[in-house]
């Protein structure tokens, strides 16, 4: 597992019938399948969200996730631990950061 | 608690905010333009950066103004209205975190303590999930419930066996002088040696009852053995005897050669085989026409006083320690196991016999001193349940 010099930051959005307003986070880890996600919005386990970020120039929009785990954490984010639900994008993710892995030192 | 510096180009931000960030414990210095803000960079060195963004100051240029003089300084940035697009693109800009209003001083300070703990995205193409610590804890109740039971069935098993061990089944018999036992498996029944009434009584195991009395008239009878068409006895005066299977036991042939203090005697199928107390002594014979002592064996204990052969081994009654023993039938020299009997442990009572009955031993007893008491025949344990010692 590599790290990056910065938090990948990510913009998220709730299905309309939530009726709440977008949210933004940092990815603490993501993996093609799955993601953990700081954030100051409260999120709860099995709620679905659309996630947008970009990760290596190649860009994410309105990525299908669920909620599987919530935690406040220290500094009183929420540590939200993620599913990806979208098959294809989640091969497209697993692409781009093979080849993000492929090209570190 | 941590320095930090504040750009805000408005008065009533620039005071809230120091006032916010100073209740949560942080040094600020504020500055209302860019220029000012380089200034307390390189002057004062705070450990990270706070922003206002608003419409006569844009934030995403100040944040690159201050990462361009100070690349790996944490900037926050304070949002006036609440946009999420916004924050995304200022964090692409190198924002360490933004906070939007209401501000409140938790959110700044989480905020705050956020950036300063700063790592980075960690990434991987398999997710690794987290270890459930919950198998541990399932694992451990398992394991220590499953140690109590153990422990709890062992305890149960100990106390089981010393109960079968301590039970008592004994019978007192009328006569007084035992000096040998015997079972025979065709009838069932064990037959108990009395040197002094010379006779044979016979008990069926069943109640211990006298079934029968065979008297010998010419012979003082100290131990027996039953083989396949015979029976074999030893007398007080050192001779053994050869006995039919008939209802008088009728002496068929007399040995003169055994010893005089001969006290056990026992078949096991091929071989015959005697022991000594006095001399300590064990005798392998042949049972051809002059029983010959093929072999001596020195007894391994103290006082053998009966000899039984259970299928597989050859036993042995030991007076002196009061233990069965186990010996090794090529070489019975060689004891392989030792059973202490309990039921001789008040020395109440002498063993004189000993017969196996396919699945335990049967023994017969002395009362002490001589001549105080009758004869007492002991049923002991299963071999399963008795403690062997090596």
């Amino acid at each position: 597992m590599a790290r990056s010099a910065t938090f990948l930051p990510v913009l998220f959005r709730f299905p309309s019938e939530s009726a709440r307003e977008d949210g933004w986070g940092r990815f603490l880890e993501l993996a093609a399948s799955a993601a953990k996600l700081s954030t100051q919005t409260p999120l709860h386990p099995r709620e679905r969200i659309l996630l947008s970020f970009e990760v290596y120039g190649e860009r994410f929009s309105d990525l299908r996730a669920q909620v599987e785990h919530c935690e406040s954490d220290e500094d009183g984010f929420c540590r939200v631990e993620l599913r990806f639900q979208d098959e294809v994008e989640k091969r497209r993710l697993a692409r781009t950061l093979a080849d993000l892995l492929a090209r570190l030192p | 608690m941590a320095s930090l510096g504040l750009l805000a180009d408005d008065e009533l931000d620039r005071q809230r905010l120091v006032l916010l960030a100073g209740e949560a414990g942080h040094t600020v210095m504020p500055a209302g333009r860019i220029q000012e803000a380089v200034e307390i960079l390189r002057e004062y060195r705070p450990k990270a950066m706070l922003v206002v963004d608003g419409p006569r100051q844009d934030a995403a240029a100040a944040v690159r103004e201050i990462l361009r003089v100070a690349p790996l300084m944490p900037v926050v940035v304070a949002l006036r209205r609440r946009d999420a697009n916004r924050a995304v693109a200022l964090m692409r800009l190198g924002a360490a975190e933004v906070v939007s209003a209401p501000w409140s001083r938790e959110a700044l300070q989480s905020c705050l303590s956020k950036t300063l703990r700063c790592q980075g995205t960690a990434f991987s193409v398999v997710y690794a999930p987290p270890r459930s610590t919950l198998p541990y804890y399932v694992l451990a109740v398992l394991v220590f419930f499953g140690a109590a039971f153990g422990y709890l069935a062992l305890q149960r098993q100990e106390r089981l066996r010393h109960e079968v061990l301590e039970r008592k089944a004994y019978w007192d018999m009328p006569y007084q002088h035992p000096s040998g036992l015997a079972y025979d498996d065709k009838s069932r029944s064990l037959w108990a040696a009395d040197w002094f009434t010379q006779s044979l009584y016979e008990h069926p195991v069943s109640d211990l009852s006298i079934r029968r009395i065979v008297h010998f008239p010419a012979q003082m009878p100290v131990s027996v053995a039953f083989a396949m068409d015979s029976v074999w006895s030893v007398t007080a005066q050192g001779a053994i005897v050869r006995h039919m299977r008939d209802a008088s036991l009728t002496p068929v042939e007399t040995y003169a050669d055994a010893a005089a203090h001969t006290a056990g005697i026992a078949y096991d199928g091929l071989y015959l085989w005697t022991c000594e107390p006095a001399r300590r002594l064990i005798y392998k014979r042949l049972t051809d026409a002059s029983l010959t002592v093929v072999a001596t064996y020195r007894y391994p204990g103290g006082e053998p006083v009966a000899l039984v052969f259970d299928g597989k081994s050859l036993w042995s009654l030991d007076a002196g320690s009061r233990e069965l023993v186990r010996h090794n039938l090529e070489r019975p020299d060689e004891t392989t196991g030792r059973i202490p009997l309990p039921e001789y442990r008040d020395g109440g009572y002498k063993p004189r016999g000993l017969a196996w009955d396919g699945t335990r031993f049967w023994t017969l007893a002395e009362k002490l001193p001589k001549d105080s008491g009758p004869a007492r025949i002991f049923e002991h344990a299963d071999l399963s349940a008795m403690r062997m010692v090596h």
